[in-house]
């Protein structure tokens, strides 16, 4: 099964939305994501006009470098259970037969 | 099926990634319009106002602030008396003991003024 393919299966069984709505309640709560907007806007007024694409790029390597350890390892905690899910669904049905 | 655990930690990296990338896509085009349109004209007071209006009579939005000298009169159908916009709902309760709700039509109204009028 390919990275895509369990991609595009977490979408459709809605796994991949209740994991985004997780990670953004995590990074609202420590207050991470507060920090990105500041330092976004701040990027957004120091070069006016910026494109688009470019205020993108910075904020993204930026969010990759400091999103705290702790919440990302939550995270993949999650989404590893989740993918472990779509691998055996049949350990899955049973249990729910028991 | 079975999965190896290399392969199980690079799926979820990569799932990570894309979580994160969808995250900060949002966060950066909100900011991003946010930021264009502060450098836009404000058309209701024609200035660079868009973050933060101080013009007297606007909230920081340039949103028009309705103070007492601003509020719109109108006249009781009752009473006939100029009632400001805020209370007339409050006032047609009380006005001579009728309401809105216990009046079956305006003309009802007026045909009591009406009467009123003549004795």
């Amino acid at each position: 099964m390919t990275t895509e393919r369990i991609s595009e299966q977490l979408h459709e069984n809605g796994d991949y939305d209740r994991l985004a709505s997780d990670l953004e309640y995590k990074l609202e709560t420590c207050g991470w994501a507060s920090q990105l907007r500041d330092y976004t806007r701040g990027i957004a007024r120091e070069n006016t006009g910026i494109d688009f694409k470019k205020l993108y790029e910075i904020t993204l390597q930026t969010a990759t470098e400091s999103i705290p350890d702790s919440i990302k390892m939550e995270i993949m905690k999650d989404i590893k259970s989740s993918v472990l899910k779509l691998a055996s669904p049949s350990e899955g049905s049973e249990n729910q037969k028991t | 099926m079975t999965m190896q655990p290399v392969s199980l930690a690079a799926i979820s990296c990569s799932i990570f990634e894309d979580l994160l990338r969808d995250y900060t896509h949002e966060l950066t085009q909100r900011i991003h319009r946010m930021s264009k349109l502060a450098l836009q004209k404000c058309q209701r007071c024609n200035t660079y106002c868009r973050q933060h209006c101080t013009k007297p009579g606007f909230d920081i939005y340039a949103n028009n602030i309705q103070t007492p000298s601003s509020i719109p009169y109108y006249q009781c159908l009752s009473c006939r008396r100029e009632i400001a916009a805020s209370r007339y709902a409050a006032h047609m309760e009380k006005c001579k003991g009728r309401s809105l709700s216990s009046a079956t039509s305006y003309a009802s109204l007026l045909d009591g003024d009406n009467s009123n009028d003549e004795d």
